[in-house]
C-alpha cells in the first residue's frame, strides 16, 4: 500500500501538455483515485508547475466568478479555469493583468470536445504575478527536465515507457526541437 | 512576420465593420511577442481579445461557435471536478456530519460505483434516507487529492424514484484483512480486537484495530449503531461491514446493518513476531515492531487518554510516539535510551509514528544511543503555502498555535503574536514542506512582526498578512537548508535563488544541437 503523499508538481511545456491526449486509467472500484495524464515524453502527472505570461483572461461564470486564461510560454499556451472552489486563484486572476508573467501550480485535466478533440487544461490552485528572471529560470529548469525524460525514453529507463510506445509516436526529435527554440528564445 | 499578423487582424475586424489602426495593433503584439516572448500565435490571440472585448464584439462572431455543457452521467465517468450533473443514485451510508454548514454527508451509489456526496446545510433540501433511491439533479463535483465527491446546493433538485437504482456489491462477501483493498465495499470478517484506542468523538462508541491471520485494519463503530461493546483480545464474526479509505489507509466501519457474534475461539493474528527495526525503514503501518531509540522530545499531551507523546530517535532518524494511558506501562525520560518491544506502526497523511500498547515493553538502556539529524538542502520553487502561516497567535503558557482564539489545552487565553510559514517547495521530481520560524518569515518576506500587526489592524482581519505573503514569496525559487523533522525541514538558512546559472542556457543548447 502506498503511502498518500503530495503530488509533485511536472515541469511540462505547453506544447508538451497541449500534445498530451492520454488520460491514465483510474482503478475503477476506486472512486478516490487520483486522475494523472501521460504526456508524450513519459511523464505520470498530476500536477505541475508553470510561468508564463497571461495573454487571455475571461469571466465566463453566470452567478458566480469563472475564469478562464491563456497562459502562453515559448511554445504554446495552457489553458486555466477557476471558479469558487479554487478562492485563491479566482482572486489572482481578478486581479492580474494581461500581459503578465503569472506563475502558476495546478492539477491537470483532460477531456473530449464534441467534435472528438482531446484538450488537457489546468485547475490553478495557486497564481502570483512574477518577473521575467522568475520566467527564465522556469524555461531553463523546464528544458532541462523535459531533455531528461526525453533521454529517460530513449535508453528505456523511462518506467512507462511501454505506455509512451503504445499511444505516442515516440517522435522525440519534435520535443528536443521544441527545447532547442525555447532555449533560443531565451538569448 | 508581426506586420503580416497585424494586417490579419485588421481585416478580420474590417469585415466586421470595426476599424482598428494598424499602429496599435502592431504595438500590442510586438509587446508580447518581444518582451514578454510569447508565440505569434498566442500574441494574435491575446491582441484579437482585447480587442474584442475593447469593441464589444463576440468571440464567436470573430471565430466561429462555442461549445454547449453535458449534463446526466454516471458516477464513474465522474472524473472532473466542478462540473454540474444528474445523477440517479441510491443513498448507501449516511455519515454523521462533523460540521454544522454540512446537513448530510454520506456515500450515493448507482451500477457503476460509489461517490462520496456532500449537502450543505444552507441548500434547505429535503433529508435524503439511507436505502432509499433519487433522482439528483443539478449537483457539482468536486475533488480534493484526486478523489472526487458530489455537492448538493440550492439549485439541486432532489425526487425519489419509485424504481430502486441498483448498486454494485451488496451481498457482503467474508474475506481476509490483508483483501482489502477499496472503499465502499460491503464485507464480512472473522477477527480479533487487538488495540482498543480512546474515541475522540462522541459520535464513535468505539474504535482501534482488528486483526486475522492476514493483517490488521483500524475500525470504526459509530455511538448511533447501537452495537453491543467490543472487548480487548476476544474474537468475532462481524458481518456487513463497509469499507473506508482514507488517504491510502484503509478501515471498516460497522452501521445500522452490521452484526457483532462473539466467537469460542482465538483467531490468530498476524504480525505478532515483531521485528527489530531502524527508524528510517519504518514504511507501512500496522506492524508490530521493536526499537533501540532515544527520547528526543516529550510533547504535552493534548488529550487524558494520551500518557506520553513526543519524539523518539535512533541513528537513522527520529520518529513520532503515543503512549496510551491504559497501557499502564512505566514513564519515559527525555535524553533516555531504551528497548521497545511490540510497538505498532501508524500513519497519518505519510508521516509515521508508533504507539505503545498493553502488549509492548519497555527497558532502559545503559548505551546512549546517538540520534541522526542530518541537516539537508532542497532547492525549488514554492508551490504552496499552509494554512496556519502567516500572522498566528500562541498560548502564553504552552506556546501552541491558537485555533480560532483557543488553545486546545487551555481554552481561550490571550495570545501571544507570531510569524510563521509553513510551505511547500519543489523540485519537479521531490516536494520538501518547511517550517520558517519568525526570524526566517521576517527575512524571506520583508514583512516583521510589528509590520504584520499593524496590517491586521489596518484590515480587521489577520488573513491580510498571509494573503501579501503568497504574493511575495509563491512561485518563486529557493534553495533552504536545515534540520528533516517528520516530514518537515525545520529551516535556518533560505535564499531567493536570482537569476540564471553561468552558462545555463548555452550548456543546455549545446545538449541539443
Amino acid at each position: 500500500m502506498a503511502s498518500f503523499a503530495r503530488e509533485v508538481a511536472y515541469r511540462i511545456f505547453a506544447r508538451e501538455l497541449s500534445d498530451t491526449t492520454v488520460a491514465l486509467e483510474r482503478d475503477p472500484d476506486d472512486a478516490y483515485a487520483p486522475q494523472y495524464v501521460l504526456t508524450p515524453t513519459g511523464a505520470k502527472v498530476n500536477r505541475v508547475f508553470v510561468i508564463g505570461t497571461l495573454t487571455e483572461k475571461e469571466d465566463i461564470g453566470t452567478d458566480t466568478e469563472y475564469w478562464r486564461a491563456r497562459i502562453s510560454d515559448p511554445t504554446g499556451a495552457f489553458f486555466m479555469y477557476a471558479g469558487q472552489y479554487q478562492p485563491d486563484a479566482t482572486r489572482a486572476l481578478t486581479e492580474a493583468s494581461v500581459p503578465e508573467f503569472l506563475a502558476v501550480v495546478g492539477k491537470v485535466s483532460i477531456y473530449t470536445t464534441e467534435d472528438g478533440h482531446v484538450m488537457t487544461s489546468i485547475r490553478p490552485e495557486t497564481i502570483s504575478v512574477v518577473d521575467a528572471l522568475v520566467r527564465d529560470r522556469w524555461v531553463l529548469e523546464t528544458s532541462r527536465q523535459t531533455l531528461d525524460r526525453i533521454k529517460e525514453l530513449e535508453e528505456g529507463s523511462c518506467e512507462n515507457l511501454s505506455m509512451v510506445e503504445e499511444n505516442y509516436s515516440m517522435d522525440l526529435e519534435q520535443y528536443r526541437q521544441m527545447v532547442a527554440s525555447a532555449l533560443e528564445s531565451m538569448q | 512576420m508581426i506586420d503580416e499578423t497585424s494586417e490579419q487582424i485588421r481585416k478580420r475586424f474590417l469585415e466586421l465593420n470595426v476599424d482598428i489602426e494598424l499602429p496599435e495593433i502592431e504595438r500590442r503584439l510586438s509587446d508580447l511577442a518581444e518582451r514578454f516572448k510569447v508565440p505569434i500565435a498566442e500574441a494574435e490571440r491575446s491582441v484579437v481579445s482585447y480587442f474584442l472585448r475593447e469593441r464589444g464584439i463576440k468571440r464567436e462572431d470573430y471565430y466561429g461557435t462555442p461549445q454547449g455543457a453535458a449534463s446526466s452521467t454516471r458516477i464513474a465517468d465522474i472524473n472532473q471536478s466542478e462540473q454540474w450533473i444528474n445523477l440517479h443514485a441510491k443513498v448507501v451510508q449516511l455519515w454523521d456530519s462533523t460540521s454544522p454548514s454540512i446537513d448530510q454527508v454520506g456515500l450515493i451509489g448507482d451500477e457503476t460505483g460509489t461517490i462520496k456526496f456532500v449537502k450543505w446545510t444552507k441548500s434547505k433540501l429535503p433529508a435524503l434516507v439511507e436505502g432509499k433511491s433519487y433522482s439528483l439533479e443539478n449537483m457539482t463535483t468536486d475533488e480534493w487529492e484526486g478523489r472526487f465527491s458530489v455537492k448538493m446546493n440550492r439549485t439541486t433538485r432532489i425526487q425519489e424514484l419509485d424504481e430502486a437504482v441498483e448498486t454494485q456489491d451488496q451481498e457482503a462477501q467474508l474475506v481476509q484483512i490483508d483483501n482489502i483493498n477499496q472503499s465502499g465495499q460491503w464485507i464480512n470478517l472473522r477477527a480479533k480486537v487487538t488495540q482498543l484506542w480512546e474515541s475522540e468523538h462522541e459520535s464513535i462508541d468505539q474504535i482501534g484495530l482488528i486483526g486475522d491471520e492476514t493483517g490488521t485494519i483500524k475500525f470504526v463503530k459509530w455511538a448511533k449503531s447501537n452495537l453491543p461493546a467490543l472487548v480487548e483480545g476476544k474474537s468475532y464474526s462481524f458481518e456487513n461491514l463497509v469499507t473506508d479509505e482514507f488517504e491510502e489507509r484503509f478501515s471498516v466501519k460497522f452501521n445500522n446493518g452490521s452484526s457483532i457474534k462473539e466467537l469460542d475461539e482465538d483467531i490468530e493474528t498476524a504480525d505478532q513476531n515483531a521485528q527489530l527495526v531502524e527508524i528510517d525503514s519504518i514504511t507501512e503501518s500496522n506492524k508490530w515492531i521493536n526499537l533501540h531509540a532515544k527520547v528526543v522530545q516529550l510533547w504535552e499531551s493534548e488529550h487524558e487518554s494520551i500518557d506520553q507523546i513526543g519524539l523518539i530517535g535512533d541513528e537513522t532518524g527520529t520518529i513520532k510516539f503515543v503512549k496510551w494511558a491504559k497501557s499502564e506501562l512505566p514513564a519515559l525520560l527525555e535524553g533516555k535510551s531504551y528497548s521497545f518491544e511490540n510497538l505498532t506502526t501508524d500513519e497519518f497523511e505519510e508521516r509515521f509514528s508508533v504507539k505503545f500498547n498493553k502488549g509492548s515493553s519497555i527497558e532502559e538502556l545503559d548505551d546512549d544511543i546517538e540520534v541522526g539529524f542530518s541537516a539537508t538542502e532542497f532547492t525549488g520553487a514554492m508551490v504552496h503555502i499552509q494554512d496556519g502561516s502567516g500572522l498566528i497567535r500562541r498560548c502564553p503558557i504552552c506556546n501552541r498555535a491558537l485555533m480560532k482564539g483557543t488553545c486546545m489545552e487551555h481554552g481561550n487565553v490571550d495570545g501571544i503574536h507570531d510569524l510563521r510559514i509553513k510551505a511547500v517547495l519543489d523540485d519537479g521530481t521531490k516536494v520538501q514542506e518547511a517550517l520558517f520560524n519568525r526570524e526566517i518569515t521576517e527575512s524571506i518576506s520583508g514583512i516583521t512582526l510589528e509590520e504584520a500587526k499593524e496590517m491586521a489592524v489596518d484590515a480587521l482581519d489577520q488573513s491580510v498578512v498571509l494573503d501579501e505573503m503568497k504574493k511575495r514569496l509563491l512561485g518563486r525559487y529557493y534553495t533552504m537548508s536545515g534540520s528533516i523533522l517528520d516530514r518537515y525541514m525545520l529551516v535556518e538558512n533560505v535564499q531567493l535563488v536570482e537569476g540564471l546559472p553561468d552558462n545555463g542556457i548555452d550548456a543546455l543548447l549545446r545538449e541539443v544541437t
